[in-house]
């Protein structure tokens, strides 16, 4: 709700700017209009909604109940607590339901553009396709997920955390650079549609595993998980090392507290690598409707 | 007698056929699930030898075997209410299943029984020989799934993950009913889902949960499903019981048919059908 408005922000702004960047902004205000039409949609449906952001709620709260029981009985993870995994489990959770949020159009990509064709249609118009994916559904019950890993976060962060500009910038940067993560990851899963529709559940291993393994410090996992989450899919890129610049955990590994909070600019690498692998899997699609 | 068993056992044969073929979506739901699995065992395998001297009995070869076994029984878990049912209403397609002179209640309960049935047999199947025989075949005996202290074990556990297949389907028709009064699959969905991940096990191990919150568990019928056979194959005790944790299992499993059956008959006499 709040982007439709600032999208609309930009779109009245425009007049002066309007001859530099005509079509990026008609994309803008294409993209705000998307957004919309599919709130003003969903909205239609009050209880479902409701009924479903309380069950988003309830299942990733459920994550942290699990979280508190273990610690409970543990006491404590090597040097790690409650509020530290905490600010771990909140940001991973946060940048994973705005991904979800926005990137929805992917995800279902398979099912409801590639089988059916409907893929057909989007390339037949004169815009990206990835703007329409992007514009396709903005999932508004993953407004459960959100508010409780932002709450997760905030708290913790004030039990365990500096409470500065700095520290508030570098978790913002964090959940940006998650949500470019997670949405390219659903890019991919998008992209392998173009080959095979069944068997994608193989994904949900990156998206609902990657929340449930960034939930705790990447040094718990062996040796080729830990590689796989820093050099292949950067979940700790987000979470793990930048926040050390918050937590002052002062992990071994010898990097350099300002490379950590550059970071997360992984994510967004990772997301532009995985629009070029669309690109390249829209020019392998071959229709088969006549 | 036998003549009346008869269409709900064709049923279940020509659907189960259907089912449990290895497919690529068989093959892509076991990878995931072991990867799951090995994702939950490196946690609590670090937890533990981070640890010294807790007084817990429930020891880290049990939890790994937990998660093991929790992962190969995850397509027994009701989820999701069966789509074509609750599509049926909206199509109008259920008037032709009303003309059928069968039970309704047997009817959906056999089609969700053959559900879960069907798609448990391989990943079943897979996930435990790759647990249990591979892992300890290239020396990750660490990792594996311990071999049950006693046959009388094992076969206990067979006894309860059938009945919690029982159980599993008696959930999932009340479930069906209640899509077909509200229409649509995602309120039912969107609360089943969390209840049941959790009470099954599928967030934590619940041996890991505080004593009196494992006594909870079994006021809701969803730890009937995998965790008290998990219990019963590694033997974790609650104030000494094991195997007469079945008897959970069976108090359910009547509680949940004759809700069940009330309820559908109930649902069936307001039935509104939309379509044509």
């Amino acid at each position: 709700m709040g982007d439709s408005t600032e999208n609309g922000k930009v779109v009245m702004n425009s007049t002066e700017i309007r001859s530099r960047f005509p079509r990026m902004l008609k994309s803008v205000r294409l993209y705000a209009l998307y957004l919309r039409l599919s709130i003003n949609a969903q909205a239609q449906y009050k209880s479902a909604f409701i009924i479903q952001s309380l069950g988003q709620l309830a299942s990733s709260g459920m994550g942290f109940v699990g979280i508190w029981a273990l610690l409970s009985r543990f006491g404590s993870f090597q040097t790690w607590n409650i509020y530290t995994i905490g600010v771990l489990y909140g940001l991973i959770n946060t940048s994973f339901a705005l991904a979800e949020a926005f990137g929805r159009g992917f995800d279902v990509f398979g099912s409801d553009f590639v089988r059916n064709r409907e893929f057909d249609r989007l390339l037949s118009r004169p815009r990206s396709p990835i703007l329409q994916l992007l514009g396709h559904e903005v999932r508004i019950k993953s407004l459960g997920r959100l508010l409780q890993g932002v709450f997760v976060l905030v708290f913790c962060l004030a039990s365990a955390g500096d409470f500065t500009l700095g520290s508030f910038l570098v978790i913002v940067w964090c959940i940006v650079g998650g949500f470019f993560l997670f949405l390219g990851i659903f890019i991919i899963q998008a992209t392998l549609s173009f080959w095979t529709i069944d068997g994608l559940e193989v994904m949900n291993g990156l998206t609902y595993g990657g929340v449930q393994a960034a939930q705790y410090p990447v040094d718990v996992y062996p040796g080729w998980i830990r590689f796989l989450f820093i050099f292949v899919v950067p979940f700790s890129a987000v979470t793990y090392f930048p926040t050390d610049v918050v937590l002052h955990y002062h992990d071994n590994w010898g990097i350099v507290e300002y490379v950590k909070a550059i970071l997360p600019i992984l994510g967004i690498i990772f997301f532009c690598i995985s629009t070029f692998l669309f690109r390249v899997g829209i020019s392998y699609y071959i229709s088969e409707r006549n | 007698m036998r003549g009346r068993f008869k269409p709900y056992q064709a049923y279940f044969l020509a659907r189960h056929k259907a089912l449990a073929q290895w497919g690529l979506t068989t093959l892509a739901s076991i990878l995931a699930q072991t990867w799951w699995a090995a994702l939950n065992i490196s946690v609590y395998y670090s937890l533990y030898m981070f640890q010294t001297g807790t007084d817990f009995t429930f020891g880290s070869q049990s939890a790994i075997s937990y998660v093991w076994l929790q992962q190969a029984t995850l397509a027994l878990l009701p989820f999701y209410c069966d789509p074509d049912i609750a599509g049926s209403i909206r199509s109008g397609s259920i008037l032709y299943d009303r003309t059928k002179p069968i039970d309704t209640y047997s009817w959906w309960y056999t089609r969700n029984l053959t559900r879960a049935a069907s798609r448990l047999f391989p990943r079943f199947t897979v996930i435990i020989v790759f647990a249990a025989i591979c892992l300890p075949t290239f020396s990750y005996n660490g990792y594996a799934l311990e071999k049950p202290s006693e046959a009388t074990r094992l076969f206990a556990f067979f006894v309860s993950i059938f009945l919690g297949l029982l159980v599993s389907a008696a959930i999932a028709v009340i479930m069906d009913a209640i899509a077909v009064r509200t229409l649509s699959v995602n309120g039912v969905n969107a609360v089943a889902m969390p209840l049941v991940l959790f009470f099954a096990g599928g967030v934590i191990p619940l041996p890991f949960l505080p004593e009196w919150a494992q006594f909870l568990t079994f006021l809701l019928p969803f730890s009937s499903l995998v965790d008290i056979p998990i219990r019963i194959y590694l033997g974790v005790s609650i104030d000494g019981y094991t195997y007469t944790l079945s008897l959970i299992q069976i108090t359910w499993l009547i509680l949940l048919i004759s809700a069940g059956r009330y309820i559908i008959n109930r649902t069936i006499l307001h039935l509104e059908v939309h379509g044509g």
